[in-house]
């Protein structure tokens, strides 16, 4: 790999202060585009939909656990899913990994829930031995087809008045990657996400895009059988539960 | 606060509009992160010694066998009793990332001036795994540009993210990056301060998903925040 080159103190600083107007302007940009998702029309949600809780059936009007609003990922964990039945989808299982203490989310009155067609009792021993903490339900219906999350994982955002719920945002693919902050960290190291599709400089260590992601309890390995990265293969060729850029 | 309530078509035209802007976004994300990669770096010449729960360990150590080390500055000031809450609030995005940061060549530590009898047990409160190593008696926390000293107090003007500004604290968050090549030579590629530290926090990710948005004051944000263990039930 060739480095780029190797400045003093006072050039690294101009360089950087040049790059600080571009970052400043990508904030405020992202402020703006968030500005626009507060000011979208909202959409009804009319049917009755059932859920499996750790306990027992539940509404999405429970799924707020009394807090205004409600985020929902669909998390690809059931049978036909590799990984089945010790581990969710490994893509799924990052995003699952990247949720913060829920503390902060509840404090701005809303309510972070995963939801997958596994049963709660699969469910609960994988929560366990991953060490997640969010609310992660069972679907019964035809939540998912409904809410664009039958075929790919997607996050979709609620919120309620009284007991009215309404539908204001879904997002899938790059923009669930948005929500992790694996990818926000690797986009300021020197070598980025080390992605085929990123542009980087000539030499720079590039493999293929996402073929790199692992379950976090599988062994620190390369190989190329290992169960991951398998995983990702079957899943894009099915186009089911994977992921696409 | 309610907004028009619209059919599934109407709502379907402007969640499309708004994927449009969603997708030029992105990309230029995208062409921001290729700036990152091709600025310069600069060559490190001073010796750090930090105090870490294995012992001493410096700077070249922490890489800890990798090629990538992100360095996150965090604010506890050795006479403080508590990190900072909002570097808490950061941290708490920390250990989920640290889980595949490695596999693409990176580890994630924690660097304070604290010492370090004041820094493990609040990582143990707040439950945190991620490295935190003291800089105790050392000049990284001044040369990174986030800790001042009784000088630039009286001065009231600091140097922090790439300006001069007011001085606030004695400590100030920020996260800088070092690369170490074949032989062992270590090199600062990038710092960031202040706003730039937003992207890392995956809860306003979700925030920023909301219709109530952050609903932060804007005199003030991150006044809601508080440690973990601290929000009222």
């Amino acid at each position: 790999m060739k480095t780029p080159p190797i400045v003093s103190p006072q050039k690294w600083e101009a360089a950087c202060q040049q790059l600080l107007v571009k970052e400043k302007a990508l904030t405020h940009a992202r402020d703006a585009l968030a500005a626009e998702r507060r000011r979208m029309p909202w959409l009804a949600v009319e049917k009755n939909y059932e859920f499996y809780g750790p306990k027992g059936k539940a509404s999405l009007l429970d799924l707020f656990e009394g807090r205004r609003q409600l985020i929902v990922y669909r998390a690809f964990f059931e049978p036909g899913v590799k990984g089945w039945p010790e581990h969710a989808c490994v893509g799924c299982s990052m995003v699952a990994d990247q949720v913060a203490h829920l503390a902060h989310l509840n404090a701005r009155d809303t309510t972070l829930a995963f939801a997958s067609r596994a049963p709660q009792t699969d469910i609960k021993r994988v929560k366990a031995r991953m060490g997640w903490e969010m609310p992660w339900y069972t679907i019964t219906d035809d939540f998912d087809k409904d809410f664009g999350v039958d075929e790919w994982h997607g996050t979709n955002a609620f919120i309620r008045d009284g007991d009215n719920v309404f539908r204001t945002y879904f997002i899938n693919n790059r923009g669930d990657e948005a929500m992790g902050s694996t990818w926000s960290y690797l986009d300021i190291t020197a070598l980025g996400r080390q992605e085929e599709w990123e542009d980087s400089p000539e030499g720079y260590p590039q493999t293929p895009t996402y073929e790199w992601w692992i379950w976090h309890d599988e062994p620190n390995t390369t190989d190329e059988d290992r169960p991951g990265l398998v995983q990702l293969r079957a899943a894009r060729a099915s186009s089911k539960g994977g992921d696409t850029k | 606060m309610n907004r028009e309530v619209v059919s599934e078509a109407e709502w379907l035209v402007a969640r499309k509009d708004l994927l449009t802007r969603e997708k030029e976004f992105n990309h230029q994300r995208d062409a921001l992160s290729k700036a990152r990669r091709s600025l310069p770096w600069v060559k490190i010449d001073k010796e750090y010694v930090f105090d870490g729960p294995d012992g001493k360990e410096t700077l070249s150590d922490l890489f800890d066998g990798r090629r990538q080390l992100i360095v996150y500055h965090f604010m506890f000031g050795p006479d403080w009793d508590e990190g900072c809450k909002h570097c808490s609030y950061l941290a708490d995005q920390f250990d989920g990332a640290n889980w595949h940061l490695p596999r693409r060549d990176v580890t994630l530590v924690a660097i304070s001036r604290a010492p370090l009898s004041k820094l493990e047990p609040y990582k143990k409160r707040m439950g945190w795994r991620f490295k935190w190593v003291s800089s105790h008696g050392n000049d990284f926390n001044l040369d990174y540009h986030v800790s001042f000293t009784k000088e630039d107090e009286v001065r009231g003007k600091v140097y922090y993210n790439y300006g001069m500004g007011e001085f606030i604290s004695d400590e100030l968050p920020g996260l800088s990056v070092f690369y170490k090549n074949e032989d062992g030579k270590i090199f600062h590629t990038y710092s960031t301060y202040a706003r730039g530290l937003d992207i890392l926090v995956g809860t306003y990710n979700f925030l920023d998903l909301v219709p109530k948005g952050r609903n932060e004051n804007p005199e003030s944000t991150m006044d809601w925040v508080r440690r973990h263990d601290q929000y009222d039930a």
